[in-house]
């Protein structure tokens, strides 16, 4: 075969550790930046390891592209546009293909925006979490409603014709009403994509702190939970698919780069801590940002031994079944099969079924989650791993 | 030829945990010379590693030392250890009868303890001569005036020459080493009497079968005596004698004033008990020495395989603890909620945590412990008496005429300014004050009447914790007497789960039922149904708690493709869910049965 089919295309997940501050409840790898030569720095850093990723799998076709973060938004639009230059001037980049950058609302700017657009990159997220200035203020956002909305406005303006909004629930002080609110707001700018995080508490994060010490109390599951069904049926009614868990799209606009997660499609993620699964390997990339710097200076890949995974098949089994799971319309058993050459209820005891019944229902050969299942999910993907 | 027997020095070292004896011990074997200091793994004498961890001793050790005197002689120390726990008493008192003298080291920042006092009487009362020496001299924070008054108000021992020493940096020492010498009396005795030998303790070995540690005050033994044990009357072929230095080294023979091993043949550690006299079965001496006592278990728990464990392997690891502990037994039982375990009974509490803790270290096994039980007399209708340790083994009520729980007196030394907390705790306890002496200025000890329920339960954490580690406690059993206790059973979902019944005074039931419940909130994960939680006396409900329905279990954010993340957080879940017990549709936590038996400073 000559032609790669567009099964084997991957998706490119690349990594921007930085963010002008950190908000309280975050635990995701990224540092304050305020230093642009750091920012230059990094972002040499990041061109090399595309080269030399590029290097290891040069046959393969990229067909989404998502930078992450961190706040990507915050590297100057020169340095950017530098990397995706990179990327296109390396990497197969197949015509049509998704390609997201997330931004922050206080760092967006035109100029930005059209450097974006003139870049390739076609989908932009934007973390607006809310429209309440209060509970933005309570995340340590560095934005406020009114940077939130324009923001939103000039990226349609520039001609994003594919924008995402990231709304968050369950925060501490949060009342239905105003969670209500916020999102009457965001389904009102009819956004392509809305994703709908239910704030978790992490350790190590300002907010846990709070919570250990008695100062902040935890959404209870029960107002989480109606705040959750509420907002799936207030996209829904607005036209949105829900397509997976915490994600609605308009029909057409479901996030390629993120269903690949969900549909044990292979990705190479880029720069510190980033995660890739390829060639049947899983292996994530060093979370220190400094070790990062020295593995690319020496021209070496940066990935440290005890982060490339050691999975086994059963183990690569419970994965296919979780992470499809997390889609609405589940998975096909019989994709299972062909993945691994085993008989689905041979693998896992059809008495499974029986068991959590109410959580999983089949359709045929599709086996997915009830509306009651979500909610506990984690204790259906449980039983697979 | 001068008698041998006057260069021999026995001796025990007496403290309060923590007031390095250890070290001490360790300091007196390094100089002599026995280990050089390059060997010397930190307190050598405390050899079991959970005993170091603990910093406490629970099998004895003993050494020989030589000791070169400013006197130009050479002196054979005998270093005969002692256990340092309450539970121990009567092994304590065993390895000081097997002594002359006794090396009193109290914590020159600390002062006298109860502990100390109780075993400086249990000293006393073998007539030793009892020479103080005041450690830890090298703190900032050491009081030596002070603190040697309190020994001779206290203890009414002359302490005016105590050395000062620093076990850990090692000065003092060679004084101390010396006044060995002068003060403690060399032993006296016979070895041409009929051989008597005290058992003061006793290990098993894979290869020689029992070892006994024993002091010899008259005769002489050696390889190929036909032994006798006088209380238990058994008879043994002698396989080898020696002394250990620190090492087993084998000699000819054992004489009078000496101290030793001796290897028979002996199966078990329970056929050696500690307290039995050594005789030889040709010549027998006419009695045997004084204070031997069977040892009596007083704390009994049921121990049973965690999920996923094997009955078995926690049957081989039990059988092979007790071969080497005389005071631990069990049998097997059975339990509705836990399937098939053991009820095992103990010297104490403290006891009871080193034998789980050691099947959990040594033997690699996961166990469930149900609530410590003391042993109840129940006098039935009908005037027969049945001895309880399984609060499901309790008659039905109404055969019940009454029941009679051990009382114990306990000691407690305390700094005066938490007298006030001491009452309180001990009054929540029933215990009775019988009086109060203040033994210093600053010092107090109270003396209750309590029962050996309330003790075993949480007193000796709620006294820590309520003196800031400054109060120690001392116990002996001293009566049964007749009490309104009651059975507290914990009802999951409607269902009672046996492995959490106990046995509670009728005046506490209420209490510990609330306790219990909320213990129980805290730590049963929600289910997809409420679970209810009660706490019941009969078929009164007393108490109640639920754990709420769950309705929320989900990650929402997947990041960045991160999906080992993922997939390690489900793991935990699912491991944690392997350690869940299921009775009837409740899946509850191993942890719980433990959490409902800790102290909560916040009740």
């Amino acid at each position: 075969m000559t032609i790669t089919s567009r099964e084997n295309n991957i998706g490119l997940y690349v990594h921007i550790p930085f963010c002008l501050r950190k908000c309280r409840y975050c635990d995701f790898l990224s540092f304050e930046c305020h230093d642009e030569t750091a920012l230059h720095q990094y972002t040499d850093a990041l061109l090399r390891e595309i080269n030399t990723r590029y290097e290891e799998w040069p046959y393969r076709v990229v067909d989404t592209i998502y930078i992450g973060g961190g706040t990507p938004s915050i590297l100057p639009a020169e340095d950017m546009s530098r990397i995706m230059k990179c990327i296109l001037s390396n990497f197969t980049v197949a015509e049509g293909s998704e390609i997201t950058i997330e931004a922050n609302p206080a760092t967006l700017d035109d100029r930005k925006l059209e450097t974006y657009l003139e870049s390739g990159i076609n989908r932009i997220s934007i973390g607006t979490q809310s429209f309440d200035n209060s509970i933005l203020n309570l995340l340590g956002r560095v934005h406020d409603k009114n940077d939130a909305l324009s923001a939103i406005r000039m990226a349609k303006k520039a001609g994003f014709k594919n924008v995402n909004v990231d709304m968050m629930f369950g925060i501490p002080g949060q009342t239905l009403k105003m969670w209500r609110d916020s999102l009457r707001q965001c389904v009102f700018l009819r956004p392509e994509h809305i994703s709908l995080y239910s704030l978790q508490i992490e350790e190590g994060t300002q907010f846990h702190r709070l919570v250990e010490n008695g100062t902040m109390e935890p959404t209870s599951e029960r107002v989480d939970r109606i705040m959750y069904h509420d907002a799936i049926d207030m996209i829904e009614n607005a036209g949105y698919h829900h397509y997976e868990i915490s994600n609605g799209a308009l029909p057409g606009f479901e996030s390629r780069h993120n269903l690949k997660y969900w549909s044990y499609k292979e990705y190479l993620g880029l720069g510190p801590g980033a995660s890739s699964f390829i060639g049947g390997h899983r292996f994530k990339n060093t979370s220190s940002v400094l070790e990062y710097l020295k593995f690319i200076k020496a021209g070496l890949p940066p990935v440290k031994p005890e982060d490339v995974e050691q999975y086994t098949q059963r183990d690569e089994m419970g994965i296919f079944v979780f992470t499809g799971l997390r889609k609405t319309s589940g998975f096909d058993i019989r994709d299972f099969e062909a993945t691994f050459s085993r008989e689905f209820f041979d693998v896992y005891d059809p008495m499974i079924i029986t068991k959590l019944r109410g959580l999983i229902e089949m359709d045929g050969f599709v086996m997915k989650l009830t509306d009651k299942g979500i909610d506990v999910s984690n204790k259906v993907m449980a039983e697979f791993v | 030829m001068s008698d041998y027997k006057q260069y021999i020095r026995n001796f025990s070292i007496i403290a309060h945990i923590d007031h390095g004896k250890s070290t001490l011990a360790d300091r007196m074997i390094e100089m002599t010379g026995l280990v050089s200091h390059r060997d010397m793994r930190e307190q050598y004498l405390d050899n079991m590693e959970l005993e170091r961890e603990r910093g406490i001793t629970i099998k004895l050790q003993t050494t020989r030392m030589v000791f070169k005197s400013k006197d130009g002689n050479e002196y054979i120390f005998n270093l005969i250890d002692t256990p340092g726990h309450v539970d121990f008493t009567y092994e304590v008192s065993r390895s000081l009868a097997a002594c002359e003298g006794a090396v009193l080291v109290v914590d020159a920042t600390q002062g006298v303890e109860a502990q100390t006092l109780a075993n400086v009487y249990l000293a006393m009362d073998e007539d030793l001569e009892i020479m103080p020496v005041l450690n830890k001299i090298d703190l900032p924070s050491a009081r030596p005036d002070e603190v040697r008054e309190e020994i001779e108000e206290v203890i009414g021992v002359e302490a005016s020459d105590a050395p000062l020493v620093s076990a850990k940096e090692g000065t003092g020492v060679d004084d101390l080493l010396e006044m060995i010498v002068k003060k403690i009396p060399a032993p006296s005795g016979d070895e041409k009497s009929p051989l008597k030998a005290l058992i003061f303790d006793s290990y098993y070995d894979n290869y020689k079968g029992v070892v006994i540690y024993t002091r010899i005050f008259d005769g002489t033994v050696k390889e190929g005596d036909m032994i006798r044990l006088m209380n238990t009357d058994k008879k043994y072929e002698v396989t080898e004698v020696g002394v250990y230095a620190p090492g087993p080294v084998e000699s000819k023979c054992l004489k009078a004033g000496e101290v030793g091993y001796i290897c028979a043949s002996i199966k078990r550690v329970a056929d050696a008990r500690v307290g039995d006299t050594i005789t030889l079965d040709e010549n027998p001496a006419d009695e045997p020495l004084p204070g031997y006592k069977k040892v009596q278990s007083m704390v009994y728990c049921g121990i049973y395989p965690a999920e996923g464990e094997k009955y078995e392997n926690v049957k081989d690891a039990l059988e092979k603890l007790q071969v080497n502990d005389a005071a631990f037994h069990f049998e097997p039982e059975t339990s509705t909620a836990l399937g098939y375990g053991f009820r095992c009974g103990f010297l104490g509490l403290l006891h009871m945590e080193i034998i789980v803790e050691r099947l959990e270290r040594e033997f690699d096994l996961s166990v469930i412990t149900t609530s410590p039980s003391v042993i109840y007399k129940v006098v039935k209708n009908d005037g027969t008496v049945e001895m309880v340790q399984n609060p499901s083994n309790l008659p039905d009520p109404m055969e019940i005429d009454h029941i009679e729980e051990p009382m114990v007196k306990a000691d407690i030394m305390v700094p005066k300014e938490y007298v006030g907390s001491i009452m309180e705790i001990c009054q929540e306890r029933r215990g009775r004050m019988i009086h109060m002496e203040y033994i210093t200025e600053n010092r107090v000890n109270l003396h209750y009447d309590m029962p050996l329920n309330e003790v075993i339960y949480d007193f000796f954490d709620a006294l820590k914790s309520k003196t800031r580690g400054y109060g120690s406690l001392d116990y002996e059993f001293s009566r049964y007497e007749p009490s309104k206790v009651v059975k507290l059973d914990i009802l999951l979902n409607k269902d009672m789960v046996d492995a959490f019944s106990m046995i509670v005074h009728e005046s506490k039931a209420y209490a510990r039922g609330r306790f219990v419940c909320e213990k129980l909130k805290e730590i049963i994960p929600k289910h997809q149904f409420e679970v209810p939680i009660q706490a019941s006396v009969g078929q009164k409900i007393i108490a109640r708690e639920t754990v709420r329905a769950y309705r929320k279990d989900v990650i929402a954010k997947c990041y960045g493709g991160d999906i080992s993340r993922k997939k390690k957080l489900l793991e935990k879940q699912k491991e944690g869910k392997k350690r869940m017990r299921q009775f009837g549709t409740v899946e509850v936590p191993q942890e719980a049965f433990t959490a409902v038996l800790k102290y909560d400073d916040n009740k």
